[in-house]
């Protein structure tokens, strides 16, 4: 098995500059010891092989046959000159990428093609049956510098370079004098060292084992693949109190987002339909839902995702069982199939290895929730519970339109059935307790509230469901929910179709043994506590997804904390996940999107007086033809004053709110201030524009004449512009350097500063795309000044300006004489009248 | 045409820097006599035939001039707005606001928006929505509701500058002298205007391939698609609203003295409309506009001596007949004769666009998407200045939604049929023959030029470049003449001639084609010109809408173009697909702010939303893998 070069040149790409790993850490150390000896002994030429310290380090005696003479190794092999060294990091980066081939091969050999030794050691391995990864050090771009790197780890310069787990063997010679061939010497050393050394790799079934096959799981267990390691999967759905049962891939692709979003699509589709007459098509009135129709298009696409994910598990080589994991013992599970609960799949993870759990989160955990949280329900968990209620699990499989719902939970799978529900024209209440989406801003949530109310959704406020009766049979049937007020006696009866139990989800870890090695699982959550490193207080077993305590359970942040974690741990780098300023948006008929704090969050963390929130009002453009209210959709920024005016939070109540919210997150995580904000361009007309003209508070409109209703502060402030005009006339100027004297909103702390800001500016909408040559000015970001590096165009602008005015460039530009030439321009003294005086 | 902000800070800047020159406020007043007075010789006589005399005049209600304009007398200046447009050939002529409001971005946005609902009514089965066919779709409803729309915002212009005290005058400005506007309204009366300083913005209007024979005729623009009140295509009553047109010349030369008949007959054919270039236009004629019907009952018929009829749905559109001898009665006589044949199904040709920029591209696709046969012709490259594989992928998605290409072909003439329908003939340079097809509408997407020539530029002394017409000004928005500035389309830029070195690289734009492009900063070529080698991370993903409608998505693309060397900065980010726009807006911002690689990678993704796949980037073109994203 050769390791063709594109492989080293994909790791190359991938390969993350950070420090060093775990393993490299062990490695590191062995270097450490090389580097000392090699001070002690001297120059690099006079190699010692390091077994020592490498034996040492993974408690392998050498054998009998001793450590060999040094400068063996090196005078039957190839000889190399020194190549040209590179650079401490790309080296250090390097030295990464080969400890994590290393750590990936059971056998590596580092050769040249052209060497006839390192031909006899791949003989010698084929010969016997074992599978070896070869570098061809003269047929990489890298090869000299890879050379390099392997002196330093090993100290030794000759090829073939062997490693068997781990371990380097060093070169030809000292290969078949480990292999110790029957030929040249007693049976007793048939089995030689070599031969052990090659199987101590086995001792563990899999280097990795995933419990639970959902985002998370699936993403770690591929990366894992990527990088050579043997990598299973158990993923086992218990089905919900209603029978329903899905395939792989876990929440995300059956029960949550992607079923989620499809019906949302669905819902909007019917809003479609509905301003598509104001656009002008026509059809005949009649338009029907079909639910029937819906869910099977919706369980077709997961049913390709589920079959996707079993693909691409098999491509990367990863072991899929379709069991319930459960531990055993330390290192090892027992995985229960659905046929055969007792089928033994007994699976043992090397000793460095790891177990990796990512659980799904139980949809029956939901109704034990609810039943704590409403603890005088004791009827409901009567037998007959499963057959009535619904849980947003079973929800998106329904064979049968749910008809009238009640939706019990306020929480963002509560509002986005009920959304969806009622998008699709079916008769939706839904039972609040207390708040509507906790956790998220509260402006924002009430905003969505309303909207919803707008659209068909009854709300029913601060009433907890108190019995659920059922009164007829059928798909669906009729439920009769009794529910009470939280604030007084006052009880409410209604009937149902289907009652959508959304109150919130738990993990499921229990009947996991995780008592049997110790895992430790909070009481009051059912999670599992874990490190910055996910790692739970076994160092071996690691939690990332929802099943980790504290984390955002989203998709993507499992995804992502799955394929660091991967990554982490064989070697590849160190980068951790990232867990601040997470983006992420409801979708509810009008989406909401978020990314960082909440108003409510920043008050407590900032104060108050640090915070500058800036908001607006926005009218889509496809919705002023469609005739829809135009304030509704609305955008919020808060800033610290502490910190230049960096933006913290981010909302936005919109169509497409998640496309915007993206773009903004990734801005946010480069230190995203108002001022640069406010210097870039908006696409005109999209629902993305707005963020680039949000007026300070307390003046949210859609039009700015409304903002001069106050004629006083509006005479004030346009005397206070002019002051500032006067004062500080480089403020807009884009050829000077910013300056830090001129106010700024964060800066303004009392109220008679915040009188002397300069206006918001809003936009005036224009055509969205300038075309080169053909009209649009020659624009260069005015602004562009704010931006903490200016951008290289600008000194080449200035030198062109110089070049053109030659009078105007010598003193306002204040660059060097040297650079202008003389260039007579009959422009210069027109361009330098209005102009203002350098002096 | 440009963008909103570039154009707004630019005045910003430029009033800042006027703030220094003139007087404060208070003395303000004091010196407005003599700055007046002083403003050159004609300015003491003007002043004192009651000239009027501000601050600021600015010509052209655009966005940049209204923006202009409003910041000035926020600033507590005595400011006008001088703004007239002239009709196009055809006669389409529209409010205050300027080209994005009345013929841009607004318009076409919204019937791009008209063209995806099409798209979703056919998704909509797939969800579950039983929509009963057929599905039509009607263009006069369309425009209607978005002409309202753009008539609204005009409104809302006009009370934005009452609201601001800003004098609004609706008149055709041309120079007297350096400070001396002279304004000629559309019934003739002139005014003078003069102002200490005054902002040329008149912005520009789409170019006619003059050297294309019927071209002007025949052919439409960008100016007048949007105010069709009939669809381009007549795709919905076949045989019924085809155009007709009354054969040959008339007999006598005073009715139809253009050549060009008007045909109608109630329930029958929907409208009839035709134009005729201004110079074969018989003396003294007029131009009667739909709206200006009223003028028709003066306009008594020689031949039957009875007040014509006004037909209720009779649209005339820029048909010019001559004073007291327009016969309706004639036409429509024509049109029953015309009629009474066979009713012609012509088919549904629409339009061709020439040469390639985006709105040839963007009008296309609604046009497409709305139902229309649409055939794009181009005589190079598609999108020219945008990445080249990205246009590449735009058209091919277009070409899958059912819009024709002809590529590499140059039109020579354009020629009206009997039928009505033209006939355009073309020279295709990769076959090197000649072609010819025919359509029902022909719209001319080239380019467009400034509008500066009726300005009497040379009164004032104001500088043009002779080849573009457009005005030179420095970097500070002044034209050669101090107190003169240009904004906007009007203006070229001194250095800005290689305007492939100007720093376009945060400027964010989206083409609103059926699958809409978003960019910002560089293109991959320019990427490459500019810093040698770069690095390029790519994706075809599959939007997750698609999938249960089981769209085509083999265009979806996303392509980030990153510097080479650590920490990789971002250089430009492509994105087609839905939504494009604001997808493309945040990553704007991020790229503002000196996005890296590695940042907008660790940045979180969510799920599931198409934006999310441009933090998922992570095949490099460089590495050869398979760039298709599967999965979620």
């Amino acid at each position: 098995m050769y390791l063709p070069a594109s492989v080293c040149a994909l790791q190359q790409q991938n390969g993350n500059t950070t420090t060093a790993n775990r393993l490299g850490d062990t490695v590191g150390h062995v270097d450490r010891q090389a580097q000392e000896r090699r001070a002690e002994t001297g120059p690099i030429a006079d190699a010692s092989p390091p077994e020592h310290a490498r034996t040492g380090e993974v408690g392998w005696e050498p054998g009998p046959g001793g450590p060999p003479e040094p400068g063996v190794g090196g005078a039957s092999d190839c000889p190399e000159p020194p190549g040209r060294r590179p650079a401490p990091e790309a080296r250090e980066e390097l030295r990464r990428r080969l400890l994590g081939l290393i750590e990936g091969s059971r056998v590596l050999v580092f050769s040249k093609s052209y060497c006839p030794h390192s031909s006899r050691v791949k003989d010698l391995f084929s010969s016997l049956g074992v599978g070896c990864d070869v570098l061809e050090l003269d047929q990489l771009d890298n090869g000299a510098s890879v050379q390099d790197v392997l002196v330093e780890m090993t100290d030794q310069r000759t090829v073939p370079s062997v490693f068997v787990n781990q371990v380097h063997v060093g070169g030809c010679d000292r290969t078949f004098q480990l292999f110790s061939s029957p030929s040249r010497h007693t049976q007793a050393h048939r089995s030689g060292l070599l031969q052990k050394l090659l199987q101590e790799g086995s001792q563990y079934d899999y280097d990795l084992v995933v419990i639970g096959g959902g985002s998370g799981g699936l993403a770690c267990a591929k990366e894992a693949a990527t990088l050579g390691r043997k990598v299973m999967v158990l993923d086992f759905v218990a089905p919900s109190p209603q029978g329903t049962s899905w395939g792989l891939g876990g929440t995300c692709v059956n029960v949550g987002c992607i079923p989620k979003k499809l019906m949302h699509q669905a819902a909007l589709l019917g809003q479609a339909l509905c301003d598509s007459r104001k656009f002008g098509w026509e059809y005949s009135q009649q338009v029907k839902h079909s639910w029937e129709r819906m869910t099977e298009a919706v369980q077709n696409h997961i049913g390709s995702l589920n079959w996707g994910h079993r693909l691409s598990l098999r491509e990367k080589g990863v072991a899929y069982v379709n069991s319930y994991g459960e531990f055993v013992e330390h290192h090892r599970i027992k995985a229960l199939g659905l046929a055969t609960c007792t089928r033994p799949v007994d699976s043992h993870c090397r000793g460095q290895g790891q177990v990796l759990r990512r659980l799904r989160q139980a949809q029956h955990a939901a109704a034990v929730r609810w039943a704590a949280c409403v603890s005088s329900l004791p009827r409901c968990r009567a037998p007959w519970l499963p057959a009535r209620l619904s849980f947003s699990d079973d929800l998106f499989s329904l064979p049968y339109c749910p008809g009238r719902t009640l939706v019990v939970g306020a929480s963002y799978v509560a509002l986005e059935c009920a959304g969806f529900l009622a998008g699709v024209g079916l008769d939706v209440t839904v039972m609040v307790r207390s708040i509507l989406l906790r956790g998220f801003d509260r402006e924002m949530a009430e905003k969505v509230g309303a909207y919803m109310e707008q659209h068909g959704v009854r709300f029913l406020r601060k009433f907890v469901p108190l019995a659920i009766q059922q009164l007829e049979k059928g798909s669906p049937g009729k439920l009769k929910v009794l529910a009470q007020s939280t604030e007084g006696p006052e009880t409410v009866e209604d009937v149902f179709n289907t009652v959508l139990l959304a109150v919130g989800r738990d993990s499921c870890t229990k009947n996991m043994g995780l008592e049997k090695i110790g895992v430790e699982v909070s009481q009051t959550s059912g999670r599992v506590p874990v490190s910055d490193e996910e790692q739970t207080n076994v160092p071996y077993v690691y939690a990332i997804g929802d099943v980790a305590e504290g984390r955002p359970q989203l998709t993507p942040v499992a995804t992502r904390a799955g394929r660091l974690l991967a990554r982490r741990l064989f070697g590849a780098s160190t980068e951790k996940c990232d867990y601040t300023n997470v983006p992420t948006t409801v979708f509810t008929p009008l989406e909401y999107g978020c990314c960082g704090l909440s108003e409510e969050e920043a008050v407590e963390v900032y104060k108050k007086e640090n915070l500058e929130v800036y908001h607006t009002l926005f009218w889509p453009l496809e919705w002023t033809v469609a005739g829809r209210d135009p304030n509704t959709c609305y955008a919020k920024i808060l800033c610290s004053r502490l910190d230049r005016g960096r933006v913290i939070g981010f909302h936005v109540l919109g169509p497409s709110a998640g496309e915007v919210t993206q773009g903004f997150a990734a801005a946010m995580k480069c230190g995203l201030t108002k001022q640069q904000l406010d210097g870039t361009i908006g696409i005109h007309p999209t629902c993305g524009e707005p963020w680039l003209s949000s007026e300070p508070r307390p003046d949210p409109s859609v039009m700015d004449s409304k903002a001069h209703k106050a004629c006083e502060q509006h005479k004030c402030r346009v005397r206070a512009q002019e002051t500032f005009a006067k004062k500080c006339p480089y403020r807009f100027s884009w050829l000077t350097e910013p300056t830090l004297e001129s106010p700024q909103p964060w800066a303004a702390m009392t109220n008679s500063a915040k009188e002397q800001l300069p206006l918001q500016k809003r936009l005036v909408p224009t055509r969205s795309i300038p075309v080169r040559g053909l009209g649009a000015p020659d624009f260069t970001a005015p602004l562009g000044y704010l931006a903490p590096p200016p951008p290289q165009c600008h000194l080449w602008e200035l030198k062109l300006l110089i070049h053109r005015f030659p009078r105007l460039g010598a003193r306002e530009l204040s660059l060097p004489r040297t650079c202008i030439e003389a260039d007579p321009d009959p422009w210069a003294c027109a361009v330098a009248g209005p102009a203002r005086d350098p002096s | 045409m440009t963008s909103s902000n570039s154009q707004q800070l630019r005045v910003i800047q430029m009033l800042d820097s006027w703030m220094e020159h003139l007087p404060p406020s208070g003395q303000g007043q004091q010196n407005y006599d003599l700055l007046v007075i002083g403003g050159g010789s004609g300015g003491l006589a003007c002043a004192k035939e009651g000239q009027q005399n501000y601050d600021l005049l600015v010509i052209g209600g655009g966005s940049g001039g209204l923006a202009c304009a409003k910041e000035a007398a926020q600033l507590g200046r005595k400011v006008a707005v001088v703004d007239y447009v002239e009709p196009s050939p055809r006669g389409t002529r529209w409010g205050l606001g300027g080209t994005c409001v009345n013929v841009g971005c607004i318009p076409k946005k919204l019937m791009h928006q008209a063209a995806l609902l099409g798209g979703w009514i056919r998704d909509a089965h797939h969800y579950g929505w039983e929509v009963a066919q057929p599905v039509l779709h009607d263009w006069k409803k369309m425009a209607e509701a978005v002409q309202n729309h753009v008539k609204s915002l005009n409104w809302g212009h006009r009370v934005q500058l009452q609201d601001r005290k800003v004098k609004y005058l609706n008149v055709k400005a041309s120079f007297v002298s350096e400070h001396t506007v002279r304004g000629v309204a559309r019934d003739g009366k002139e005014t003078l205007l003069s102002a200490d300083h005054i902002v040329i913005a008149t912005g520009g209007r789409p170019r006619y391939p003059t050297h294309v024979e019927g071209a002007l005729e025949h052919g439409i623009t960008s100016d007048d698609v949007f105010w069709l009140k009939e669809s381009p295509g007549k795709t919905r009553w076949p045989g019924l609203g085809t155009l007709v047109t009354v054969e040959g010349t008339p007999k006598d030369p005073q009715f139809f003295a253009l050549g060009l008949g008007v045909a109608f007959q109630p329930g029958r054919f929907k409208s009839v409309l035709l134009t005729a270039p201004e110079a074969q236009r018989p003396q003294g004629s007029t131009l009667l506009r739909a709206d200006e019907s009223p003028a028709l009952p003066a306009a008594t018929c020689h031949h039957c001596h009875e007040a014509p009829h006004r037909p209720e749905q009779l649209c005339l559109w820029g048909v010019a007949l001559h004073p007291g001898t327009a016969c309706l009665h004639s036409a429509r006589s024509a049109g029953e004769r015309v009629a009474g044949g066979p009713p012609g199904g012509h088919g549904s040709h629409v339009s061709v666009s020439f040469s390639l920029t985006d709105v040839a591209l963007e009008c296309a696709g609604f046009l497409t998407g709305i139902g229309l046969d649409t055939t794009v012709m181009m005589r190079s490259i598609p999108l020219r200045g945008f990445d080249q594989q990205m246009s590449s992928l735009v058209t091919e998605s277009m070409a899958s939604h059912g819009t024709r290409f002809l590529r590499r072909c140059t039109p020579s003439r354009v020629r009206k049929l009997a039928d009505g329908r033209l006939q355009v003939a073309w020279q295709d340079h990769a076959a090197g023959k000649e072609d010819t097809g025919t359509f029902d509408t022909v719209l001319w997407a080239i380019g467009r030029a400034p509008e500066t020539r009726s300005l009497n530029l040379e009164k004032a002394g104001v500088n043009t470049n002779p080849e573009s017409q457009k005005i030179l000004v420095d970097a500070r928005e002044a034209t050669s003449v101090p107190h003169v500035y240009a904004i906007g389309d009007v203006a070229e830029r001194l250095f800005g001639q290689s305007t492939d070195l100007m720093d376009y690289d945060n400027v964010p734009t989206t083409v609103f084609t059926p699958l809409e492009y978003g960019c910002v900063g560089l293109s991959e070529e320019e990427a490459v010109a500019r810093h040698g080698q770069e690095h390029v991370y790519h994706a075809y993903y599959k939007p997750l809408e698609f999938t249960v409608a089981e769209r085509d998505a083999s265009q979806c693309y996303i392509k980030m173009v990153c510097l080479r060397e650590p920490p990789q900065l971002v250089l430009g980010l492509h994105f087609l697909g839905p939504n494009a726009g604001e997808v493309t807006q945040g990553f704007a911002v991020g790229i503002k702010c000196g996005a890296s690689y590695a940042q907008v990678m660790q940045t979180v993704g969510i799920h599931p939303t198409c934006s999310e796949e441009v933090v998922k980037l992570r095949i490099s073109k460089r590495s050869g893998l398979d760039p298709t994203v599967t999965g979620c």
